[in-house]
């Protein structure tokens, strides 16, 4: 039961990067494809329908870890307690650029609101990179199992490393260089014209880094957590995982040559699953590995809450899930198809 | 271990206890309500402000109009049946919470209602009362002779620890509650004979009005939250018991003058905004999306 939670749980983080990640990459390529009002509009319109409904899912991840998991929700939410305060901030500050950029018709209101939604778009991209390459790193867990980490010490990635240290450093530009190529073939898939083009050309360009890009992040990673190479020598069914990721993403790289926005997209979704549930099958059964003493970790078994609620729960969970798709399916369905631009400029 | 004491152990719920949680019912309902009447008086705020300024006025008597006959219906609603079945859910689940929002610091029978009067703890008794003898029992359990349970009743250690705060906040929900609904109930008879448009005192009143809404619902949520204190999850864990150990005093005056930041800035934007929207007037939005269609 507790296994079977931990993989929901992992699925529906996954989820949220794969949905919530195309638009932060949409925005963080905002500034750069898109040069002109009505092309921007045209971006934002690709986004608009879904984004916040995409950002539910980092509500509905936290709110099941925190049913699933309490001890691991109020170690990791007090320890990352800075990181998070920021996230929210970010937040907040792409949301508002969002809905008050079309407010007023100015050449300063409107470019500052872009500004601030890609700058917003790409640190948010960065910080869950980063809170990724903690949980694989490990953090200092004390008796209780409570920690505290500030933003920055000495970026070793040793006992005393921050929340920032090279390793995690690493993991947060492969996060950013990952959504940039998501989001442009996002942006790629729902506009035409010049921003598909400029769209296509960052494909192309960001390919070749990401590909070497993740060949290191991979080495680091084993290096780092010792921990992964026991996890797929014993069960090596779980290579499953990193051979859909490079099958990914090199379909990223064929089909998006071949002009097949849809298959490319979809290929780069395979290519983030197959990333973290990569890193999820790696790290189990920890939930929160402890760099310090390896007995002190949090697991599936030790975090999770008790057997009766996670039952109840997994009841509420299959309806609600099934309502849950039910909507995306719908939403998606009727706002498919390449944004109109100039449809979009009456909306304002 | 744990600074605060042994972990948890918690109970374990009947079937679909949650689901049947008896302050889900009425504090849902009274939340939302509570939306519905703030947005009325925005509404009829700003059609009265149009109505006075002599612009925008088919515009004006909609807002006016809607505003007031919405405002009528949500402002009752706030106070029967919901803000009646959230008080009696806090006389029989909360005791002590209710003795402090009512300032009523020794048991009575047939206790009164404090309509104005300030709590004073040293001393142990309410100054400057004016009260309504026998209502508070009366309200409570509909009985005027019912016995109210006061402060005096119950150990200091589960007394809400800021009184006066729960004792203002829910008298200017209370008295701005009640103010709502006659203002309301004035508008509504001034439209219904169809004088509202042109009266102009009452429309200067509603326009005054707009502040109060949002006054009244935030002081609502300072009763709920201050008058579960000291509980986290009522009679079973304390606040401080919630406190994260490892997050330093710094680092959490860091994050809320950060959040203080940001909610000014919100604040700012919210209003340059909105006031922009009212001055070019409705006529401008309908006007630029039929020129471009």
């Amino acid at each position: 039961m507790e296994t079977a939670w931990f993989c929901l749980v992992a699925v529906m983080i996954a989820v949220y990067v794969v949905l919530d990640g195309f638009d932060l990459g949409a925005g963080i390529v905002h500034l750069f494809v898109a040069r002109t009002d009505v092309e921007r509009r045209a971006v934002l319109g690709s986004i608009g329908p879904v984004w916040d409904g995409n950002e539910v899912w980092l509500l509905a991840g936290g709110g099941t870890l925190y049913f699933a998991f309490p001890a691991l929700y109020a170690s990791s939410f007090s320890g990352f307690y800075l990181p998070l305060m920021m996230v929210l901030w970010l937040l907040i500050l792409r949301g508002i650029s969002i809905e008050f950029r079309n407010h007023i018709q100015s050449l300063v209101w409107q470019p500052l609101w872009d500004a601030v939604f890609s700058g917003a778009s790409a640190l948010l991209a960065i910080f869950f990179g980063a809170a990724l390459g903690n949980v694989v790193r490990g953090v200092p867990l004390d008796r209780s199992g409570e920690f505290f980490l500030p933003l920055w010490t000495d970026f070793t990635a040793g006992k005393d490393a921050g929340i920032l240290d090279w390793y995690t450093i690493l993991i947060a530009v492969a996060a950013l260089l990952t959504l940039t190529v998501h989001g442009s073939l996002w942006v790629a898939l729902k506009t035409d014209g010049a921003v598909e083009g400029h769209a296509r050309r960052f494909v192309k360009g960001l390919w070749w880094v990401l590909l070497a890009w993740v060949l290191v992040i991979t080495l680091a990673s084993f290096r780092i957590q010792p921990h992964l190479k026991e996890s797929f020598a014993a069960r090596p069914w779980g290579y499953v995982f990193p051979l859909s990721a490079i099958l990914g993403l090199i379909g990223i790289r064929v089909l998006d040559g071949r002009r097949r926005g849809l298959e490319a997209f979809l290929c780069s979704c395979l290519f983030i699953l197959g990333m973290l549930t990569s890193a999820a099958f790696g790290i189990y059964p920890y939930v929160l590995p402890s760099n310090t003493d390896p007995t002190l970790s949090l697991t599936v078994l030790n975090a999770a809450a008790a057997p009766y609620g996670l039952r109840i729960g997994l009841l509420w969970f299959i309806p609600g899930m099934f309502l849950t798709a039910g909507y995306f399916i719908y939403t998606y369905r009727n706002f498919s198809g390449k944004v109109k631009v100039q449809e979009e400029a009456r909306n304002q | 271990m744990r600074p605060f004491g042994p972990p948890l152990r918690l109970r374990r719920p009947r079937e679909g206890q949650g689901l049947l949680n008896p302050w889900l019912f009425w504090q849902y309902l009274h939340n939302m309500i509570g939306s519905v009447v703030t947005a009325s008086f925005v509404m009829a705020s700003v059609g009265a402000f149009y109505l006075l300024s002599k612009r925008s006025e088919e515009y004006g008597r909609t807002f006016v109009r809607l505003g007031v006959s919405a405002g009528m219906i949500s402002t009752f609603l706030m106070a029967f049946p919901t803000g009646d079945g959230q008080g009696k859910n806090i006389a029989w689940h909360q005791p002590p919470t209710l003795a402090a929002m009512e300032g009523l610091f020794k048991t009575e029978d047939g206790a009164p209602l404090a309509i104005v009067g300030q709590p004073d703890l040293e001393k142990r008794r309410l100054d400057n009362p004016i009260t309504i003898p026998r209502a508070l029992s009366f309200l409570t359990y509909q009985r005027w002779g019912a016995e109210v349970k006061g402060l005096n009743q119950f150990p200091p250690d589960r007394l809400p620890d800021n009184i006066p705060l729960l004792y203002y906040s829910y008298h200017i929900m209370v008295g701005l509650g009640t103010i709502l609904i006659g203002v309301m109930t004035l508008a509504s008879l001034s439209l219904w004979r169809g004088r509202l448009y042109h009266a102009r005192p009452l429309l200067w009143l509603l326009m005054l009005m707009l502040p109060f809404p949002y006054i009244a619902t935030t002081a609502g949520w300072i009763t709920a939250e201050v008058g579960r204190q000291p509980w986290l999850i009522y009679g079973i864990m304390r606040t401080p018991q919630g406190v994260s150990p490892q997050i330093s005093a710094g680092n959490a005056l860091f994050t809320l003058m950060g959040f203080m930041g940001i909610y000014t800035i919100l604040a700012i934007l919210f209003l340059f905004l909105v006031r922009r929207e009212i001055e070019e007037g409705p006529e401008h939005r309908i006007e630029a999306r039929a020129t471009t269609l």
